[in-house]
């Protein structure tokens, strides 16, 4: 089928496309970017149908070597959900920040720029598809520097000081995946998933090397959890978000630290085992740091002046959620983990994109006060944000507050984690709302003095990007009911 | 609607007229017409209250909610308290239309002494509970304004005082209406009470926590200790024609409303022999000795005669509250004899204040030369509320003691008649020393100063002299022959008891 | 077709904003001075035909509609619907803030005269009506979940829109308490769609929850009752969620009159009753901790309430104490848990509405007047401003509770169903059945403060002090005479204003002289409750 394809299509059009562009100039390279996005959309939108037609997932062979040998790519439901949900929202991110991007970036180096995306985009795609471990690294290194060098391209200020800080980060956590990854490989002998799950449910069922297996655990839980930014390890979240351009921003904040989500999920299922995970107490340490995230980032947040250090911080607190999700270490704890991620990538890329309409009618100040009155400058941006705001909050019809649903309905299975996350989400609500709203209402409450540098009509495309994100956050809030099936299927589909 | 539509008459007329003293415009200025419609009013309730008390009849006016009706019924308690009332309030409706010249905004003044008229007559037929408190906070509200009246800061606090005892009474007392209604559903008056002991059974706590809330609540009204700071503050302030009735009607309508609880409601073997009444004994007599002392050392004059409306009330509650058939004739026989002394001495006060502008006992030295006549009658009533017999005084404190000694309360039986007779000598002590100082001002008064003032042989005029005339000459009289009046009241014991 | 009327009164002022909005936004710039009259004009006409529009739907279907119609809008997620419906006690509430609306409209419009922004007020005016009536339709916890938050949501910027610096603090903490108490809320909601014996939230007379199933987690069950009540509570003002409202004052008055005396508290308590009668249900919650817990909360908040009252001196901060502790009145009834409590809690939650509005319009008619906002401003007021003073006398003589005026009914049917929990109380649970006598002793307590801090500003307005000349005697006569006099120049609104507040001291008074055909029908309501 031309469908099986895609996946791999999809990762080597992003890949070259990015080599094509180190040779073209900011204004074609974006084209070319936009143009892949696009086409990404469309091949994970067909990858995905097809399996949910199917009902079935299937695994692609690179080149012509079986497993041990070869390099595999796999897709299911939930891959290509995520592909696909992924790639709007970084279109709509790119096409947000488009005229951001224009002006932080020398023009020069715009193509660069677009090549980052471009790495980006094939990177995350890979993170999902990938049914190898090895293949895996590579691409969160990938990533990484990907990553870097989205956050250093505005060249200005404490951009290069939050790049350093995300570098070294993330590389303790990439050096932590790979030490994890070594050990596996040194126990199991394989780095193609689905072999070397079967060797560790051998190795399970005769009772050796436990600790061996608890170390591997841990490591690339840690690691990885280092890389999507969990509670202890945030400290270069708001730096990073904070000071790279907006869609730098949203792409880091809204995808990035999902796409190592889902690579963790992706290693618990189709390699340690999700039943062996649970057994082990690793799945209890997360959850409590992420209940510790979702309280501490917000407490963070609301003592933030700066917006988009603010926004930041709320990026620890809903990363919180997910791995109090994934922590309570049932189904559909883990759909409403997965389901959640999808929420907080629109719902953050939007905040981001939204945030930077505002600034602009405001006068670029940093301290969230200035942004007084900023909602009817720019009503679109405003609105958008508001929405955004809400949904976090988990206002009805919005995204935020199925995944809330799914979080409170989920933790009712598990007896002795149910009254703590039940608090934890009314707290988080609580602290939440504190540092959304007031943010909502300075917006709206009247501008002293009205700091309208030059009132530019906001342009078209950034709000179609906003609007399409407000519809696409709708659409999560009021038509959740396939996409959550979709998503216990493809959780299905992944043993 | 149902029933003897008569006794709607004497309610509905005062307030009427008292409606339009109020609202009428064309009052300011034409007094005749003001006066006109105020004598229509007393007269007219007046009339229409002997008419009606002439009769034996009930009225149902409506439902207010499913279990609450309101509606009006005659028995001897109500006749007695309705002409009681409308006579006094006649006698010192004509003595305000001389006082009130001194005052502004007569036609409020009238109006809402009209108001309140009707209310009390309301409160008076009342047929059941609910019906009676309905009239008791009106009455509350409605003569609100003749306390403010003067509108001083002190007038203002003194209404404010008043107001906030008053509700808080009938609001404590609210709370055993409650309770009676959640367990008797049917709170129409019966002598003797409807209440029976097995509706009670296991919850004899909270009845009797009722009871006594009823008991103190209602006996704000009454200026029983502990919530009887209202009298000494609003008293004085009030014009005096206004200050009588509060003391000689309204306080008594707290009686009233003891009687309708203890002996219509509940019923006195409810409560005979309980703590409540043992609390209530208490109380009432710790009230008598008090105001006593309290009024002994007051030298504002109407102060002092407040203080004694507080003593000489809890004579009345005491007699009841002993739950014995002389000891309440002697307290209903007190209520006759209590209102008209207490009215003859509020309006001589008044008159003095009115002629002469003194409001402290020791500027009144000299007074038999200023107005010996309303000086006489100050002295006959005094003597009959210290109950220097043949005045009436005399018979009620009688009767009263010999309800005690009989009662077979324990330990009051003797402590109530001792602390009667002291503070009968307390009244002796406060009330007196005006008719000596009054008419025997001594060597060394000297007496210039009338002179000057031209206040030598200044009698009031005749609206005024004659309703403390009258007054003094009732306290006296039922002295006298008490009999007719005495008889009644065993009737009304005997049903009761 | 009557199944799709139900939406209507939900989502016709929603649209009608909409149009505004977009007329709005499309109209400003060719707004100029002679036609921004005109487009008042049409503003005026446009909300007063929409909302006297809404509330003949409404009507329409309080009369007309039959049991059990339902209309289902969408379906949120799995079982979670957004559902209308019309039950009786829907009814009651859908029937007091239709007539409440026009008037408050009508009102507005003389109060907001001068004022800028008229759009924007009107429209989240309008939006809010929407709104409430979705909280009365509504047919399942869901849906009132929905419509609760998006309450928060239509009334802060009424708040927010004196846009002074107080504006912006009350309505920072309207929007945290709304929100965190919607949060608690939640997990209840949780919970009822979880232990549900229907599957959904849908709302049955005498809960839906599955007692098998809850018993065996009966604690956690209750804690979470407790959460959700104190949640939704946030907006009946319970005591340690009720610091909102007193700083909400700050917005104009009708709204601090029909949403913070009426629609968003009442909805909070209306919320509170749908959780305690038609999801838990009393079999489940009577006697427990749960119980007592809320009813003592409810007794803790109508003491602090009143006594708060009394000590504060601007009128409608004042007002706003009153309505803390009167809306624990709703409370304290409803934790009777019995079909009598329902009754009374239903009706003191029509009765207090019209009393507490007419307060407050009075105090805005005397601020819009005069400009006077604190109580020791108001000497002499009532003889400038007879009318409104009549009302307001009218007003807090049911409010305190005298007989003869609505509130006195309420009071009765509280104090009744209290005394009737008390006694069933000390037979069943013992020594916790004397906290509903200790209740009714609340009561009393909050009315005679309520007598304090109402007539207090009506005897200042009606008698105003005059303070003695040095050395002057009152007693002598004409002393008086030279004070000045203060019956000039009558002050009273327009009719605009004034036609509500009578209507509304009329409607007091009918409703206290003759209450039976409306306790009746509540205790239709109390009966399939509880």
């Amino acid at each position: 089928m031309l469908v099986q394809n895609f996946p791999f299509f999809s990762i080597v059009l992003a890949m070259f496309s990015g080599i094509l562009s180190s040779v073209l100039n900011g204004k074609q390279a974006r084209n070319v970017s936009l143009g892949v996005i696009g086409s990404t959309i469309i091949m994970s939108a067909a990858v995905f149908f097809w399996c949910l037609g199917n009902g079935e997932s299937y695994t692609y062979m690179m080149g012509h070597f079986p497993a041990p040998w070869g390099n595999e790519i796999r897709a299911g439901v939930l891959e290509g959900l995520t592909a696909l949900l992924f790639s709007v929202i970084m279109l709509l991110s790119v096409l947000g920040g488009m005229r951001h991007t224009f002006e932080d970036v020398e023009p020069s180096k715009v193509n660069l720029f677009f090549i980052m995306i471009d790495l980006m985009l094939s990177s995350l795609l890979a993170l999902i598809y990938t049914n190898d471990l090895f293949t895996a690294y590579v691409f969160v290194e990938i990533n990484t520097i990907a990553g870097c060098g989205l956050i250093m391209i505005r060249q200005k200020g404490r951009s290069f000081s939050a790049a350093i800080r995300y570098m070294i980060m993330s590389q303790l956590g990439s050096g932590l995946f790979l030490i994890g990854l070594t050990l596996l490989y040194d126990v199991t002998g394989h780095l193609l998933m689905s072999p070397a799950k079967e060797t560790v449910a051998s190795i399970e069922a005769a009772g050796r090397y436990e600790i061996p297996m608890l170390v591997i655990l841990a490591v690339i839980s840690v690691g990885l959890a280092i890389k999507s930014g969990l509670y202890p390890f945030h400290s270069w979240i708001p730096y990073t978000y904070g000071y790279a351009t907006p869609t730098a921003s949203a792409i880091l904040s809204g995808l990035v630290s999902k796409g190592y989500i889902f690579l963790l999920m992706k290693i618990f299922y189709r390699v340690l085992g999700q039943e062996n995970v649970i057994a082990s107490r690793m799945v209890n340490v997360l959850f409590l740091f992420g209940l510790a995230g979702m309280i501490m980032g917000s407490v963070h947040a609301i003592l933030e002046e700066d917006t988009r250090r603010m926004i930041a911080y709320s990026s620890v607190a809903q990363i919180g959620y997910i791995y109090m999700g994934i922590g309570l270490g049932t189904e559909s704890g883990m759909v409403a983990a997965v389901f959640h991620m999808f929420t907080h990538s629109a719902t953050k890329a939007l905040l981001f994109i939204s945030a930077v309409g505002l600034y602009e009618v405001s006068g670029e100040k940093k301290d969230f006060r200035s942004l007084r009155g900023a909602g009817y400058r720019n009503r679109l941006a405003g609105v958008g944000f508001t929405v955004g705001a809400l949904s976090m909050v988990g206002f009805p019809m919005l995204s935020g507050f199925i995944s809330k649903l799914l979080f409170a309905t989920s933790a009712l299975q598990s007896p002795h984690k149910m009254m703590l996350t039940l608090i934890g989400l009314a707290v988080s609500t609580v602290l939440n709302a504190i540092y959304f709203l007031r943010l909502v209402i300075t917006l709206y409450g009247r501008a002293e003095q009205v700091a309208v540098k030059g009132k530019q009509r906001c342009s078209f495309v950034f709000g179609g990007a906003i609007v399409c994100f407000i519809l696409l956050n709708l659409f999560l809030g009021l038509m959740s009911q396939p996409v959550v099936r979709a998503i216990t299927e493809g959780l299905e589909m992944f043993d | 609607m149902k029933g003897n539509m008569i006794l709607l008459l004497p309610v509905v007329l005062p307030v009427l007229m008292g409606a339009i003293a109020l609202g009428g415009k064309g009052f300011r200025g034409n007094r005749p017409l003001l006066l006109g419609v105020v004598f229509t009013g007393l007269a007219g309730g007046l009339l229409s209250t002997l008419l009606a008390v002439t009769g034996e009849a009930k009225l149902r006016l409506w439902q207010l909610t499913e279990s609450v009706e309101i509606g009006f019924q005659l028995d001897g308690v109500g006749r007695f308290f309705a002409v009681l009332t409308v006579v006094v309030w006649f006698l010192a409706g004509l003595y305000s239309v001389t006082y009130m010249t001194h005052e502004e905004d007569e036609s409020r003044f009238f109006g809402f002494y009209l108001i309140v008229l009707g209310v009390l007559i309301g409160l008076d037929f009342s047929g059941n509970l609910i019906t009676f408190y309905v009239f008791y906070e009106m009455m509350t509200l409605t003569s609100l304004p003749l306390v403010l009246h003067e509108r001083s800061k002190e007038a203002v606090s003194a209404g404010l005082k008043y107001l906030f005892y008053s509700v808080a009474g009938a609001f404590l007392a609210l709370f055993g209406i409650f309770f009676f209604t959640a367990v008797l559903g049917d709170l129409t008056f019966v002598p003797g009470g409807v209440a029976e002991a097995a509706s009670f059974r296991g919850k004899e706590g909270v009845l009797l926590t009722a009871v006594f809330c009823m008991v103190v609540g209602f006996g704000a009204k009454a200026g029983m200790f502990p919530l009887h700071g209202w009298l000494p503050t609003a008293h004085p302030v009030a014009p005096a024609p206004a200050s009588a009735v509060l003391s000689g009607v309204i306080t008594k309508s707290g009686v009233l409303a003891l009687i309708r609880v203890v002996f219509f409601i509940v019923g006195p073997e409810q409560i005979r022999g309980t703590w409540v009444q043992q609390a209530w004994i208490f109380l009432s007599l710790l009230t008598v000795f008090m105001g006593s002392m309290l009024a002994y050392k007051e030298p504002v004059m109407k102060k002092r005669l407040a203080y004694s409306t507080v003593s000489q009330v809890s004579y009345i509650l005491f007699g009841l509250s002993l739950l014995e058939p002389t000891a309440f004739v002697g307290a209903l026989s007190h209520v006759v004899f209590h209102s008209l002394v207490k009215n003859a001495l509020f309006l001589t006060a008044g008159a003095v204040i009115f002629q002469t502008g003194w409001r402290k006992v020791e500027q009144m030295r000299g007074l038999g030369r200023v107005m010996p006549v309303t000086l006489g009658c100050y002295t006959a009533a005094s003597l009959s509320l210290v109950g220097i017999p043949p005045a009436s005084g005399f018979i009620s404190k009688w009767y009263l003691a010999q309800g005690a000694l009989s009662s077979g309360c324990g330990a009051w039986t003797w402590i109530g008649p001792v602390i009667l007779l002291t503070s009968a000598l307390l009244t002796a002590g406060y009330l007196l020393p005006l008719t000596i100082n009054g008419f025997f001002p001594g060597g060394d008064f000297d007496g210039r100063e009338l002179e000057e003032r031209k206040l030598l042989g200044k009698e009031p005029s005749w609206q005024m002299l004659l309703p403390v005339l009258l007054l003094s000459a009732g306290a006296v009289i039922f002295g006298c022959f008490p009999g007719p009046l005495l008889r009644m009241l065993s009737e009304i014991a005997e049903t009761v008891l | 077709m009557n199944q799709i009327l139900l939406c209507v009164p939900a989502l016709l002022p929603l649209a009608g904003v909409m149009a505004l909005l977009i007329s709005g936004i499309f109209g400003s710039r060719r707004e100029t001075d002679s036609g921004k009259d005109l487009m008042e004009k049409y503003l005026f006409w446009y909300v007063a035909a929409l909302t006297l529009a809404n509330s003949l739907v409404l009507w329409r279907l309080i009369l007309w509609s039959g049991e059990g119609e339902s209309l289902v809008l969408f379906r949120l997620y799995g079982e979670l619907k957004v559902m209308f419906c019309l039950d009786k006690m829907g009814k009651v509430f859908a029937g007091v803030i239709s007539v409440l609306w026009p008037l408050a409209v009508l009102y507005s419009f003389e109060y907001m005269k001068g004022e800028k922004r008229k759009y924007t007020f009107f429209s989240y005016y309008l939006m809010t009506y929407g709104v409430t009536a979705g909280i009365a339709l509504s047919g399942n916890l869901m849906t009132l979940y929905l419509f609760y938050e998006l309450l928060t949501l239509a009334t802060f910027p009424l708040v927010l829109f004196p846009m002074t610096k107080d504006a912006l603090k009350a309505s920072r903490r309207y929007l945290y308490y709304s929100i965190g108490g919607a949060a608690f809320a939640f997990l209840g909601l949780v919970f009822v769609l979880t232990f549900s014996i229907t599957g959904n939230t849908a709302f049955l007379p005498g809960g839906i929850l599955d007692l098998g199933r809850a018993n065996s987690r009966r604690n956690t069950l209750l804690f979470i009752y407790l959460l959700a009540f104190f949640g939704f509570g946030v907006k009946a003002v319970v005591f340690p969620c009720h610091r909102w409202l007193p700083l909400a004052t700050v917005a104009p008055t009708p709204v601090t009159a029909l949403l913070h005396a009426v629609a968003v508290v009442k909805s909070g308590a209306f919320a509170i009753l749908r959780l305690t009668y038609f999801s838990f249900g009393t079999e489940f919650l009577l006697g427990s901790w749960a119980q007592w817990t809320v009813m003592a909360a409810s007794m803790v908040t109508i003491l602090y309430g009143s006594t708060m009252a009394v000590r504060e001196a601007h009128w409608k901060r004042r007002l706003a104490y009153s309505t803390i502790s009167n809306l624990s009145y709703i409370l304290l009834a409803a934790s009777m848990m019995s079909s009598l409590g329902l009754a009374a809690s239903l009706c003191h939650m029509v009765v207090h509405a019209f009393m507490k509005i007419c307060s407050f319009f009075c105090a805005g008619a005397v601020m819009h007047q005069t400009g006077k906002t604190y109580i020791y401003e108001l000497d002499g007021l009532g003889r400038k401003m007879p009318i409104t003073f009549g009302c307001l006398t009218v007003a807090s003589l049911s409010l305190i509770g005298i007989p003869m005026f609505a509130g006195f009914i309420s009071k009765w049917n509280i104090a009744g169903a209290a005394f009737a929990c008390g006694m069933e109380g000390l037979e069943r649970f013992g020594s916790w059945g004397l906290l509903p006598f200790g209740a009714v002793a609340v009561l009393l307590y909050s009315a005679l403060m309520t007598a304090v801090y109402m007539l207090t500003v009506v005897i200042r307005g009606y008698f105003p002090q005059i303070s003695r000349q040095a050395g002057g005697d009152l007693s002598r006569p004409g002393a008086r005479q030279n004070t000045p006099d203060i019956r000039q120049g009558n002050l009273d609104p327009g009719w605009r204003m004034l036609l509500p507040l009578v209507i509304f001291a009329a409607v007091i008074i009918g409703v206290g002289l003759h209450s039976q055909p409306l306790t009746e029908f509540l205790m239709v309501i109390g009966g399939e409750g509880a």
